[in-house]
């Protein structure tokens, strides 16, 4: 029983050691980057923009930035919303869409801002099916777990009981993070890179935004980000044939990349996200909903196969049910011809291109 | 609240056991009555104590009445009166959904959808473990009225009998004689924990749950979405699959209840005894969910008429028992059929003596192969869903499987399923109070695995029953 007893604990503890370890070198990291971010300002672009720690970059930025009006959540398919796209002053309005962000995402940028007492008026939400798909192993997000954490101590059951308890919960959470497989090998990864003499997870965050910022009148054909948030795509890829489009479409749903394969419904996502919904209106905060349009022939592949149908159907079902029971506005603008968008108005096999961003900004009211 | 979980283990557990340790007499009986309701109520939704609790008093009363009473009509009443009660709340909690399922279809096929839709009305959660809880209080209440039992006076033990958190939400379904008395005797002398037995019993079923059942559940359960049209390797592998993953999940589920138990001193009923080194249809109810199959034995087949009877009226008798059995696992008419499967089987291996003379090699596989054929009725959503993965066991959609990572993984964890079912011996075979030092090792390693892959793993299977 001792040697049992002691090999637990021994393990346990190696565990432990590797992501506390791992977790102080990321607080070291963030203490720059919020420093780097503070220079971008509208009118600037930052170059590139490209295999860059997206959540590090947004929770730099919402530190950075003044307290926006509206504000856009959402994956890569959001990302190319701007200002001008939703009639609003520069400074009012910012885009905070991530590759593949989740619900988890959306939780952490809204306690962000709700920490630095910069409540958005309106937050869009730009919502794919897949992010309920349990099958996904999705890790991103948690780069910032202590804030989703936080946010569930204090929503799930801190309400309710008061007191000390939401510190204990959250004390709790952050506890078991530490002894979790997924952790544990974003931890790895971290602490081997910077054993290889690799840079930290961020440092290019922070190096972009010490060299890479020019004005975005010299954009041109190069990619970038607006101070705003928003993505300007490079010109190779605006110029993109609808012939490429509809390529890219039969590549991404033969290659199986919609994340809608294998899909198994994800409950406690759902209900984090209808949990996020009840805080922002409970606090008053206007919350408009879409699921994006794909283009026409990615929808018609999508459709025609019963499996990803399926899980999209059971995606729209919960988004209905769950808007309606929060006030929330929804609408399912998957299939393209519901905001009257072609084969044109897409870069690729699921990016819109903004004239069709507009239109989908004006059906979700 | 799950035995896999942090929660549990690292608060629930240890606080629970560490004062359980400091009390005696009916102070510890009141802890462990508590701590049980505690559980319970983490289980799912708080307010599925309020049946428990329920069901609780009514027996405890009802039973003192009955062996206070002595007209056999008054205790006849009496014994109804429970009987109503248990049954009534299971069929409202667990059967209601599906009356109101099949009479929506019914509706439906009439062309009536606005009534269909109306009966949406009457659908209910079901409460964790009820099946499990109305079925110990159910023998405990026959028991009595048949003068087998005496009736419990001490209401704070009869609770603790009730809702003992080891066996509460999936078992082994614990009879009162096996229970009972072991509380009174911790009462009386204090917990002595089998620590040893304990720990290393709830590792080895922690190791099982969340290293294999699970890993075979992220691996099958996309596969199987209906509708389903696998290729008949893959229907096959899936199939294999899903026997170890329900064997894996409950019998695990089964050795950290026990080994739970230990650690409290109180020693819960063996529920699995290598089911699949069974060698006919019979030898697998005594070893598969052996405390269910006992139940329906004692309390169903034997009511029936059991053995002493015409050929015809056992094998009635057998496929009724097999059917309610079957039923009792969930409210779906495709329980009703996995029951009837197996009600065949085993009219079957009574009716033919052929299956005497096969050899032990030839008995084993053939019951393995029928069993586990049976678990499509068990899986399947609906029959529509079970159909089609018969379609595609026979090789409707083609016999030629694409060899990805995921069906080599699946390969390899049925591999390694099907070599521990059939050359391991079963956990409660293990020496655990005599493991050497390098298997505690390998042990520890595993269990360490486990903790850290357990927030990612499925609820147990059993749990919805």
């Amino acid at each position: 029983m001792r040697a049992f007893a002691a090999t637990v604990a021994l393990l346990l503890g190696l565990v432990l050691g590797v992501n506390g370890l791992a977790a102080w070198d990321r607080h070291q990291q963030e203490a720059r980057l919020r420093a780097a971010a503070s220079r971008f300002q509208p009118g600037q672009a930052l170059l590139g923009y490209r295999d860059v720690d997206e959540r590090r970059f947004q929770s730099a930025r919402l530190a950075a930035i003044p307290r926006p009006r509206i504000i856009a959540f959402g994956s890569s398919r959001v990302m190319a919303v701007s200002h001008v796209l939703v009639d609003a002053a520069p400074g009012a309005f910012y885009n905070a869409g991530m590759s593949a962000a989740t619900v988890e995402d959306f939780i952490a940028l809204w306690s962000l801002l709700e920490r630095q007492g910069k409540r958005p008026e309106t937050v869009l939400f730009s919502l794919d099916a897949w992010i309920f798909n349990r099958s996904l192993d999705e890790v991103r997000w948690l780069t910032w777990a202590d804030e989703v954490s936080a946010f569930l101590a204090r929503a799930e059951m801190g309400r309710a009981l008061g007191g000390p308890v939401p510190v204990l919960l959250l004390a709790w959470y952050r506890g078991k993070e530490l002894l979790s497989y997924t952790v544990l090998k974003t931890s790895l990864s971290d602490l081997r890179r910077l054993a290889g003499g690799r840079r930290r997870p961020g440092a290019e965050v922070a190096q972009a935004l010490e060299a890479a910022l020019v004005p975005e009148s010299e954009l041109g054909d190069r990619r970038g980000l607006r101070a705003d948030g928003s993505l300007v795509y490079e010109g190779a890829y605006r110029r993109l044939s609808p012939e490429r489009t509809r390529e890219e479409a039969v590549r991404y749903v033969t290659a199986a990349r919609t994340g809608l394969e294998t899909f198994q419904w994800n409950g406690e996502r759902a209900s984090r996200l209808e949990l996020l919904w009840q805080e922002m209106r409970a606090a008053g905060v206007r919350v408009i909903v879409w699921m994006p349009p794909y283009p026409p022939e990615t929808w018609r592949l999508l459709q025609a196969d019963p499996h990803r149908a399926a899980a999209h159907a059971e995606a729209r079902r919960f988004l209905e049910a769950a808007a309606s029971r929060t006030g929330v506005g929804f609408r399912d603008l998957s299939d393209p011809a519901s905001v009257g968008c072609g084969a044109a108005d897409f870069y690729d096999a699921i990016h819109a291109r903004p004239d069709c961003l507009r239109r989908v900004l004006r059906s979700a009211g | 609240m799950l035995f896999s979980s942090l929660e549990f283990l690292v608060l629930f557990l240890p606080l629970t056991l560490v004062v359980a340790l400091a009390l005696r007499g009916q102070p510890l009986l009141r802890w462990i009555a508590l701590t049980s309701v505690i559980f319970y109520a983490f289980a799912g939704h708080w307010w599925f104590i309020v049946p428990m609790l329920l069901t609780t008093v009514v027996d405890f009363w009802v039973a003192i009445a009955i062996e206070r009473e002595r007209r056999p009509r008054a205790r006849r009443w009496l014994l109804a009166v429970s009987l109503a009660g248990n049954l009534g709340m299971l069929a409202y909690f667990k059967y209601s959904g599906l009356l109101v399922r099949t009479a929506e279809a019914a509706l439906i096929a009439l062309g009536l959808e606005e009534s269909a839709r109306a009966s949406r009305w009457f659908e209910v959660i079901l409460p964790a473990g009820i099946s499990f809880y109305t079925f110990q209080t159910l023998s405990y209440i026959i028991d009595v009225w048949r003068g087998q039992a005496p009736a419990e006076r001490n209401f704070v033990r009869f609770a603790g009998f009730v809702s003992f958190f080891p066996h509460l939400v999936a078992g082994p379904l614990t009879r009162h004689h096996q229970l009972i008395p072991q509380l009174a005797r911790i009462a009386a002398t204090g917990i002595t924990p089998r620590w040893r037995e304990g720990v290393l019993l709830f590792a080895v079923g922690l190791c099982k749950k969340v290293l294999i059942a699970d890993r075979l559940g992220n691996l099958i359960d996309p596969l199987l979405a209906p509708p389903l049209a696998l290729d008949a390797p893959r229907a096959w592998l899936v199939l294999l699959g899903y026997a170890f993953q329900i064997y894996f999940d409950f019998s695990g589920y089964s050795d950290m209840a026990i080994g739970l138990g230990r650690l409290f001193g109180i020693e819960l009923p063996q529920n699995f005894n290598s089911p699949y080194k069974a060698a006919s249809p019979s030898d697998f109810w005594r070893r598969w969910h052996m405390t269910l199959s006992a139940w329906l034995r004692d309390y169903l087949y034997i009511t029936l008429g059991g053995n002493r009877c015409s050929p015809a009226r056992r094998r009635f008798n057998l496929l009724a028992t097999m059917i309610l059995g079957g039923l009792w696992h969930g409210a779906n008419w495709t329980f009703a059929a996995w029951g009837t499967w197996h009600g065949l089987l085993l009219v079957l291996h009574h009716s033919v003596p052929a299956w005497e003379r096969m050899s032990g090699f030839w008995q084993r596989n053939l019951t393995f192969f029928l069993v586990t054929l049976g678990w499509v009725f068990f899986r399947a959503e609906s029959f529509a869903h079970a159909a089609q993965w018969f379609a595609s066991l026979a090789g409707a959609h083609g016999i030629a499987a694409p060899w990805t990572q995921e069906t080599a993984a699946l390969a390899a964890l049925v591999l390694l399923g099907l070599a521990i079912v059939r050359l391991a011996p079963n956990s409660l075979e293990l020496p655990l109070s005599r493991l050497g030092a390098v298997p505690q090792v390998g042990l520890a390693g595993a269990t360490a695995a486990a903790l850290l892959l357990m927030n990612y793993g499925s609820k147990f299977l059993y749990f919805q029953f």
